[in-house]
């Protein structure tokens, strides 16, 4: 078999369900382009669906920890922030909750082993040393995911640190190998510290995947 | 050494030749009588697998969101006795800025079932002839 084509899309809803459409998306779930399209964590002051919205920036908390309260796609095709409605916990001030269908990626083929949600600092994939992914320690990357293929995360989940490749800073997409076409499904937060200094940062996320 | 990527001998010594990095051929080898897998590596030399219960063989790749390039970095060799598998990580990529460089290999021991990335089961598994 050859390497699974992989497609990412995110649920452009309130709804929360499972895309009906594979690799095409259907109603509530649209086709991230890779090339143009980027996820943005933003202040409470940026717009859905408003071409004239500027990105409000997030205010690092004064003592704790605070999730960014809004996340979107820059869609380059409509020239729109389009929020992610379901994305996030609702820990830490966070603007989501229990949701399980708010990010997920379609493989039209079969794999080895279970997809695998990793960050890196470039695509070069060598290192996660951005502030935003921990400045060299994993474990206080700020950018948190859950798998939710199966069930959806509880309506305050903490998520898993995203920063390289080590197995306890990533996130299995799936228990087992894929043996159809299907899609997996993730949600993410970003969880500021108020030990943070201000940044704005673009870590790349990537999905490795084996194929035979 | 991107074609013919592995070579399987069976007790009947018949051999099955593997693809290329995109086309690894592995679901086309046969499942029974394994003796031994070799995997030739870049700089002329080669990886030898044998006495194992089971076999298995797949690539690693990446897939980037922000520019939707897929990389592929690794192929692994994979052997298991009793419930114990040993994993031969071979690095693909040759980059400076990489930990490990091309024909690197990394040898891991999981128990059975996790052995894939994320600590996952594979599939994949062919039944060899342990010495």
């Amino acid at each position: 078999m050859a390497a699974p084509n992989i497609t990412i899309l995110w649920n452009s809803t309130s709804n929360d369900v499972a895309n009906s459409g594979g690799a095409a998306g259907d109603a509530n779930w649209k086709v991230f382009d890779t090339v143009n399209d980027q996820i943005g964590f933003l202040g409470s002051g940026t717009d859905d669906q408003d071409p004239t919205s500027g990105k409000d920036v997030f205010v690092i908390p004064e003592a704790g920890n605070q999730e960014v309260p809004k996340q979107f796609i820059n869609d380059y095709s409509e020239s729109k922030w389009d929020r992610v409605w379901l994305a996030g916990s609702n820990a830490d001030q966070g603007g989501g909750g229990n949701y399980r269908f708010a990010y997920g990626a379609y493989l039209d083929g079969t794999t080895a082993s279970a997809p695998v949600l990793q960050a890196w600092d470039s695509t070069t994939h060598t290192t996660s040393n951005l502030a935003v992914l921990g400045g060299g320690t994993p474990a206080d990357s700020m950018l948190r995911a859950v798998n939710t293929r199966a069930a959806a995360p509880g309506d305050e989940w903490a998520g898993t640190p995203l920063a390289g490749d080590g197995g306890s800073n990533t996130i299995a997409l799936d228990t087992t190998a894929i043996i159809a076409p299907e899609m997996v499904y993730w949600n993410m937060r970003l969880l500021i510290p108020s030990s943070a200094s201000p940044f704005a940062s673009n870590p790349i996320l990537s999905i490795y995947m084996t194929y035979a | 050494m991107y074609d013919k990527i592995y070579k399987v001998t069976f007790e009947s010594g018949e051999e099955f030749i593997g693809g290329n990095l995109e086309f690894p051929g592995w679901n086309k080898c046969v499942s029974e009588g394994i003796i031994s897998i070799e995997v030739p590596l870049p700089y002329g030399e080669t990886l030898k697998l044998s006495g194992y219960e089971k076999y298995n063989f797949f690539i690693g790749a990446i897939k980037n969101l922000n520019d939707g390039k897929t990389t592929i970095s690794h192929m692994f060799a994979l052997g298991c006795t009793g419930s114990e598998v040993t994993s031969y990580r071979i690095t693909i990529l040759s980059d400076k800025q990489h930990k490990y460089r091309l024909g690197d290999i990394t040898v891991r021991k999981f128990p059975f079932g996790k052995e894939g990335i994320g600590r996952t089961s594979t599939t994949g598994w062919k039944q060899g002839i342990p010495k």
